[in-house]
């Protein structure tokens, strides 16, 4: 806003009242340091061989939004019920949580949001045109699908067994039950839209722009493997997914790797096709954990939220949940804008952002501060 | 979705407040827990400097800002034409440490005897800031200002408004802290449910005058009430004492060295200064066993 | 009604008259009366308002300043040492352009203590930019008050009605006591246009820079000078509705007048006695007794006596080091307008009789030169050891 132009003495009232507020009055040319609000890379998310964002679909888990939790994780995760009960959990080996008592149960919470967050509906992109193959249903194999399926590319599994799951099918029952196998597929095909061929036989390699061979769906000597070998020789062009050795099949704690193929195999896609679409990339900061103040977690959101689910049937989930530091991960616990004397930090209630008013911040650094997860930083900005 | 903790925010930016300052922060947090229907009045000090440029204002409830000594005074004078119009707003007195320890003493007690319907607040940061950092009767032993300059350090120990609001039985007395802006809002949000004359006395750091770096507002005013320099308590009626939140214990040593108003305490002024806290502390709690006792006979 | 009252029994009652709706208070001798008879009415629910009885004549003024820019019309009292502690607030009143209306009983300042009249209290409170009243009698104070909610509230200034202490505060008269309905009428219920108001959110007293201060107290300066006109027509909207009349000035056999005596307060009806007197002496003698000092009455006063060679003007007051204050001001206005001679003599204060003998003496002094007052710089002291 503008200061009011006083020409007249008839503008003002006669008892000595104001008449605007002070908002003309740009207070941010007081600033030296300005801050940056920015999440950064937690040490679970670079320990997940998926990146999947933890801190994230945890303070959902302690919203008791499980259908936002499994969403957060479907994004970058097609089977969160599978890894949740497979997976060697390297996120849980790098919890900063270990080193104050124990490690948030990471995997624990997955497999619960994958259990009970439903099917959701998560958007697709627009429909490419483009039509792809991919041979083979390992973990890999429905992973590249799931992700250029979500791309908006026309996507066929061909699957030269009567099942879907590759290495997965065949687990004890145990360890991974068929029920939650069938479960977790259904899921990646109806958020996906994929289509399936069930005892393919063979490529009509016309009909694709490119077919995609998982050669980590299987060991190497099966009969479905070997059928694998036929679809290449049908296919002409092919992208061969396969894992780091060049081999075939993955340990099964590695499933989470297996994804992680998928998803570089996806892009790899794309890069073939010449039709990556370029995202406008986040910065990428890994965070420090000498950033984070301990002495200010749980932070108040935190408390509240656990206070909300006492006596609730997600109680025990929220209780783990709620260890989780959200280490470089802002949760919104507004730590900031209740820190901010000049009311310049301000929380975007349908964005779920924060936004820095810097037409008036005076860059005291109250707020990164104030802070206890490294998010809020004040920086140089000449 | 998430909503903000702060869904009235009635200050605008813009104000002329130093960078980090903790004033503007205690008003924030009182506002939001007082809401729109709020008449303040507050007297001379660092406020009504910055609360705005005329014809323009930084809050958007009802000012008054009055001279120096009449906080309580004119509040009364509020509360009076409110009632006589039918109207149930808040009214808040807001003053510092100057304007209510010092000048403002007799208006306030004055205002307390009759037991007038008024919210008081004492944004306490323990000198005359506004002026330019001259020491207070709130102002703690062993700290430089500029009329407790080095080599003449405050010689007196900080002045206890609330016993001497307690002495008022008023209705309802606590203290409160910036760093604890939750607790700050919860007991402003206890106050406004009762009637009759109610103190709050919040300790907000002052940036310029504590000589701290911007950025420690909070931090500072956690640390005074981990160290035990300043307790939080609340009586009710002025009898019944009761420690809300009972803090960890701290070395004062930890609160001090944030600050440089503190630089010139000597070693022996430390103990000395250690020994005070315990002693005041020890009499809290002494206060607080007594009362309830009397309550369970 | 007919009644006998006091001076400060009838300031009560026109403030009850006035429906007044907050009245805070500190007692002071000779005011006293006025604050017991205003809780006595409003403890029987006679008057419908809130009474504060606050602890000091500061925060006093400082209640009715919350409540009358809160929006309610407001009444306090006061004299004296009172008044003097009152300075700070005062200033505050006339610059939140507040319509207070104040009672001050006039009353010496120690040291050394004494209780009686001297008009310096008030006229020392001459800039702090309050309309000022000086009343003559029991009925004038009654109806002063009302006309001067009139006033005040039209003009959004703040009005001290001044009584002449013991000689008007303990001195009862017949007085003609209007009904409430009439009073309505002539005086309705307090509408403020502007106030500060919790619908209306906005700062009363922000800091504000030399350019908008300037212009701002230019104003209140215009309105002031416009309230000697204003007070003449709610007098004379009073006289049409009451059959009583109160001008800003009061004067008497002035026209022709070669020596006019000038007075404030109770003095006005021995001046008056004073002139007859003289006239039948065969000196061309008048009075004149000023109502309003602030505003001065420059109009009303300039008229009055644009015959007169000489002024003898009396003053329970001294400026120190200057003059009689009622002088000052009397130099002040007639300034390049009249060639009168003004006469200043200081006499009556601390509780004096001023009697038409002693007025007269003064006439005579004043046209002769020569009597057994001291003349101190431009002022002329009587009944004084030296």
């Amino acid at each position: 806003m503008e200061k009011c132009k006083i020409e007249s003495i008839k503008q003002l009232p006669v008892m000595p009242l104001t008449i605007e507020d002070m908002t003309w009055n740009k207070t941010g040319t007081w600033r030296l340091l300005t801050p940056v609000w920015m999440n950064k890379i937690a040490p679970c998310i670079r320990g997940c061989p998926i990146g999947q964002p933890i801190p994230q679909f945890i303070q959902a888990v302690l919203e008791g939004d499980w259908g936002t939790a499994l969403v957060r994780l479907l994004e970058v995760n097609p089977m969160p019920g599978i890894t949740g009960r497979l997976c060697y959990h390297p996120c849980q080996t790098a919890c900063v949580r270990k080193d104050l008592d124990s490690a948030v149960s990471i995997k624990d919470l997955e497999r619960l949001t994958a259990d009970k967050g439903g099917i959701p509906r998560l958007t697709r992109r627009a429909a490419k045109g483009r039509k792809i193959a991919v041979c083979g249903s390992g973990p890999a194999g429905l992973s590249a699908a799931y992700f250029l399926a979500m791309k908006g590319y026309l996507i066929t599994i061909l699957e030269p067994s009567d099942r879907l799951g590759g290495f997965l099918r065949d687990l004890p029952e145990g360890r991974l039950s068929s029920e939650v196998l069938e479960r977790e597929i259904r899921r990646l095909i109806s958020v996906s839209g994929l289509d399936i061929e069930t005892n393919a036989s063979e490529v009509r390699a016309r009909k694709y722009d490119l077919v995609l061979l998982d050669r980590t769906a299987y060991p190497s000597e099966s009969p479905e493997a070997r059928a694998l070998e036929k679809f290449a020789s049908s296919a002409g062009q092919y992208l061969d997914v396969e894992n780091k050795e060049g081999g075939a099949g993955f340990k099964v704690v590695q499933v989470a790797e297996a994804v992680a193929l998928g998803r570089w195999a996806s892009n790899q896609t794309e890069q073939i096709l010449g039709t990556a679409f370029t995202e406008e990339s986040q910065p990428f900061t890994a965070l420090d954990k000498g950033e984070l103040k301990f002495s200010r977690l749980p932070d108040q959101k935190t408390i509240d939220l656990l206070e909300r689910a006492k006596g609730g049937p997600d109680e025990a989930a929220a209780t783990e949940a709620a260890r989780c530091l959200s280490c470089g991960t802002c949760n919104l616990c507004q730590s900031c804008i209740i820190a901010c004397p000049d009311a310049c930090c301000r929380l975007d209630e349908d964005e779920g952002k924060i936004i820095i008013d810097l037409y008036h911040c005076k860059g005291c650094g109250i707020c990164s501060y104030e802070c206890p997860r490294g998010v809020m930083n004040m920086e140089y900005l000449p | 979705m998430t909503k903000s903790v702060f869904q009235k925010d009635l200050l605008t930016p813009g104000h002329m407040g130093c960078p980090g300052c903790g004033a503007s922060l205690a008003m924030r947090y009182v506002l939001e827990a007082l809401g729109e229907n709020t008449v303040v009045v507050m007297p001379a000090g660092c406020w009504p400097t910055f609360v705005g440029l005329y014809p323009s204002t930084t809050l958007k409830v009802p000012v008054m800002s009055v001279p120096f000594a009449t906080t309580a005074a004119t509040a009364s004078g509020v509360r009076a034409s409110l009632d006589r119009q039918g109207r149930r707003d808040t009214v808040l007195g807001w003053a510092g440490d100057g304007g209510t320890f010092d000048i403002g003493l007799q208006a306030l007690s004055g205002a307390a005897e009759k037991g007038v319907d008024m919210i008081y607040v004492c944004y306490d940061n323990e000198a005359y800031m506004n002026t330019g950092i001259q020491r207070s009767s709130a102002t703690p032993r062993g700290c430089w200002t500029t009329t407790t300059p080095a080599g003449a350090l405050k010689r007196e120990p900080k002045k206890n408004i609330m016993e001497i609001m307690a002495a008022h039985r008023i209705t309802y007395a606590a203290s409160t802290s910036l760093g604890y802006p939750y607790d700050v809002m919860n007991k402003v949000r206890k106050a406004k449910d009762l009637s009759g004359m109610r103190f709050i006395h919040l300790l907000a750091p002052c940036p310029t005058g504590w000589r701290h770096e911007t950025q420690l507002t909070l931090e500072v005013a956690r640390k005074a009430v981990e160290s035990r320099v300043f307790p939080l308590y609340e009586i009710f009626g002025g009898l019944e004492w009761k420690i809300n939140p009972m803090p960890v214990k701290i070395p004062i040593d930890e609160y001090l060295d944030l600050q440089g108003r503190f630089k010139g305490l000597s070693l022996e002024g430390r103990v000395d200064f250690q020994e005070w806290v315990d002693r005041e502390w020890a009499g809290i709690q002494d206060k607080c066993a007594h009362s309830q006792a009397a309550l369970s006979v | 009604m007919k009644k006998v009252i006091m001076g400060t029994e009838a300031a009560a009652l026109a403030a009850v008259l006035a429906r007044v709706q907050v009245v805070a208070a500190y007692p002071i001798t000779p005011q006293t009366v006025t604050v017991e008879e205003l809780s006595n009415y409003v403890a029987t629910g006679e008057l419908e308002a809130e009474f504060l009885s606050v602890e000091s004549e500061h925060s006093a003024m400082a209640a009715c300043v919350g409540a009358s820019a809160t929006g309610c019309r407001t009444f306090t009292a006061t004299s004296s040492h009172g008044l003097a502690l009152m300075h700070e607030m005062l200033h505050h009143a006339a610059g939140g352009r507040l319509p207070i209306v104040m009672l001050n009983a006039n009353r010496a300042l120690s040291p050394p203590w004494n209780l009686y009249c001297d008009h310096t209290d008030s006229l020392s409170q001459r800039d702090t930019g309050w309309i000022q009243l000086y009343c003559s009698d029991v009925q004038d104070v009654l109806d002063s008050i009302l006309i001067a909610y009139k006033v005040a509230e039209q003009a959004m200034l703040p009005i001290m009605i001044n009584l002449d202490g013991f000689y008007l505060t303990h001195t009862s008269e017949i007085v003609d006591i209007p009904s409430q309905m009439e009073v309505d009428r002539y005086l309705p219920a307090y509408q403020p246009a502007e106030k500060v108001d919790p619908d209306a959110p906005s700062t009363y007293g922000a800091v504000c820079g030399a350019d908008l201060y300037a212009s701002l107290k230019c104003r209140r300066q215009k309105d002031m000078l416009a309230v000697e006109e204003a007070w003449l027509e709610a007098a004379n909207d009073f006289a049409n509705a009451f059959g009583r009349l109160h001008p800003t000035v009061e004067a008497y056999m002035s026209e022709d007048a070669e020596v006019v005596i000038v007075t404030i307060g109770t003095a006005g009806g021995a001046a008056l006695l004073a002139a007859q007197s003289l006239r039948r002496e065969g000196v061309a003698a008048g009075s004149l007794r000023l109502g309003l000092i602030r505003p001065f009455p420059k109009r009303s006063f300039t008229e009055a006596v644009k015959g007169a060679k000489h002024i003898v003007v009396l003053d329970r007051d001294i400026s120190f080091g200057a003059e009689g204050i009622v002088a000052q001001e009397i130099k002040a206005c007639l300034y390049g307008r009249s060639f009168a001679q003004v006469h200043g003599f200081v006499a009556g204060i601390g509780g004096n009789d001023i009697t038409p003998e002693k007025l007269i003496e003064m006439v005579r002094q004043a046209l002769s030169g020569t009597g057994d007052s001291v003349f101190l710089g431009e002022s002329t002291w009587v009944e004084v050891i030296v």
